[in-house]
């Protein structure tokens, strides 16, 4: 893309670029370490991921900052506005993203030591799919790439699926062992994980609507409900 | 949408130079098209087309068709005058007549015989200036200098005095890049008002006011006529690259 004739223009769209980038990075360590956490069963970790949020969340004001600013005084048009708009939007994503992960690193610290690893590695295995899609997701804003976001997109199904098998053995799990308030703790950290892997899947749409213009189509592979939702079982 | 202009492969030449290059371009009936492209790209050259203001120019050769409601507007049976008052023209700076308000309005309509006497010529001048959204501000001093007034109010003066003659199409070449934002969103406001009985074509340097007022914009570069569509799409997803960076701001 060639750049803008005014200078100041390139470095406004370049240091919001960076800033949303940052976050990414962020959302990339912060999930990385909700893993290591529930993996290890590690609470400092645990720690280290609540300071991160703030970072996030003072990124996400110097964006929606920067981007009112670009808008107010450089009227952009056409892919110039697309890529301002997307750059609120993703910020937005990433933010939430750091919420959530803040959430799971909060309910980690209260379960940690009341599960199997066996149970704790089923969460992990789940949070790592979600990972390697945020990680695409965030190579695809910094290079632009439409194809990966793309793929991005497609493959949300594959979390959604992942989700809901765990959601069947965690519940079977909790009905048996009658842990219900540590148990209700597990399935939010699981559907914590699913909810990021939804952001990460708006971001990805974002990235291909400010390259192209165009929106993602709404339809994609669904997954099926849990089966004990689909059965209406619950006792 | 029924076509109101109709040009087909419209050539300009001033002597050897070519300033226009095979340009076909439909324009719609009471709407408003924008012309938009950098210095010299011929949009004004095709605007003063369209009103045949192009004939007092000696060195001007111009070839191809502009049909106004599918007739050659260029063919023997048109006479320049009566279709310049059918094709009423605002320029760039305010250039009202050096005479009273009223007379500035009243002059057109006296030519073209348009009233037959005082009365009927004194409620063409107010029906005038109220179109123009200006009767307000000047029905108590309609025997002061049009000279007098604001730039934005000789503006619409001018405005007034060409819908006083009660034309199909008004071709405004930048009529606002000598008035501040409060006088341009005044005439802003008035050609969205008077678009539904007027068919407006506008030659804007302001990319933001090409996308507030119109609904087609046509993009000249060099001469050709590169992009032409919605307005909505031409600045939020235009198809050509030239386009881009020159709505943009990039290098081209």
């Amino acid at each position: 893309m060639s750049l803008h004739i005014s200078s100041a223009f390139n470095e406004d769209l370049t240091h919001i670029n960076a800033k949303v980038n940052e976050m990414g990075g962020l959302c990339e360590r912060m999930l990385e370490a909700s893993i290591k956490a529930i993996k290890k069963s590690d609470v400092k970790i645990a720690d280290q991921i609540i300071i991160l949020d703030e970072k996030i969340n003072t990124l996400e004001i110097e964006v929606n900052e920067a981007v009112i600013k670009a808008i107010a005084l450089r009227q952009p048009v056409a892919d110039d506005l697309r890529v301002l708009i997307s750059a609120i939007k993703i910020s937005g994503a990433f933010e939430r993203i750091g919420d959530l992960c803040k959430n799971i690193a909060k309910r980690t610290r209260l379960v940690l030591d009341d599960f199997p690893k066996k149970t704790r590695d089923k969460i992990a295995n789940l949070g790592e799919k979600v990972l390697e899609q945020l990680t695409k997701s965030i190579n695809s804003y910094t290079k632009q790439d439409l194809q990966l976001a793309k793929i991005v997109w497609e493959k949300d199904y594959e979390i959604d699926e992942m989700y809901t098998e765990l959601f069947d053995v965690l519940l079977k799990y909790l009905k048996k062992k009658k842990r219900i308030a540590a148990g209700s703790h597990l399935v939010i950290i699981a559907k914590n994980f699913e909810r990021i892997g939804d952001h990460t899947t708006h971001v990805s749409r974002m990235i291909h609507f400010a390259i192209t213009g165009e929106s993602l189509n709404l339809e994609r592979p669904k997954f099926n409900l849990p089966s004990s939702l689909g059965e209406n079982n619950e006792t | 949408m029924s076509i109101k202009f109709k040009a087909e492969k419209v050539d300009v030449f001033y002597n050897e130079k070519q300033a226009i290059n095979n340009i076909s371009l439909n324009i719609e009936k009471n709407m408003i098209t924008a012309l938009i492209g950098p210095s010299g790209c011929g949009k004004s050259t095709f605007l003063r087309c369209l009103n045949r203001m192009n004939d007092v120019i000696d060195s001007c050769k111009i070839t191809g068709n502009i049909l106004l409601d599918n007739e050659d507007i260029y063919g023997p049976n048109i006479d320049p005058v009566d279709l310049r008052a059918r094709v009423g023209m605002v320029f760039q700076k305010p250039n009202p007549f050096p005479k009273t308000i009223f007379e500035n309005i009243a002059y057109g309509p006296r030519i073209h015989g348009l009233a037959s006497n005082n009365k009927e010529l004194r409620e063409i001048v107010f029906n005038s200036l109220e179109k123009a959204g200006l009767i307000d501000e000047v029905k108590d001093r309609l025997d002061d200098q049009a000279t007098g007034l604001s730039g934005g109010q000789q503006q619409r003066v001018c405005i007034a005095r060409a819908i006083a003659v009660s034309p199909e199409v008004i071709l405004m070449d930048e009529p606002c890049s000598a008035l501040d934002p409060i006088a341009t969103a005044k005439i802003e406001e008035l050609m969205n008002e008077i678009s539904q009985s007027y068919t407006i074509v506008i030659v804007t340097h302001s990319m933001q006011q090409a996308a507030r007022v119109s609904k087609k914009t046509a993009f000249f570069h060099l001469g050709e006529l590169i992009e032409y569509g919605d307005t909505d799409k031409i600045f939020t997803k235009p198809k050509n690259q030239k386009t881009l960076d020159y709505i943009t701001g990039r290098f081209g």
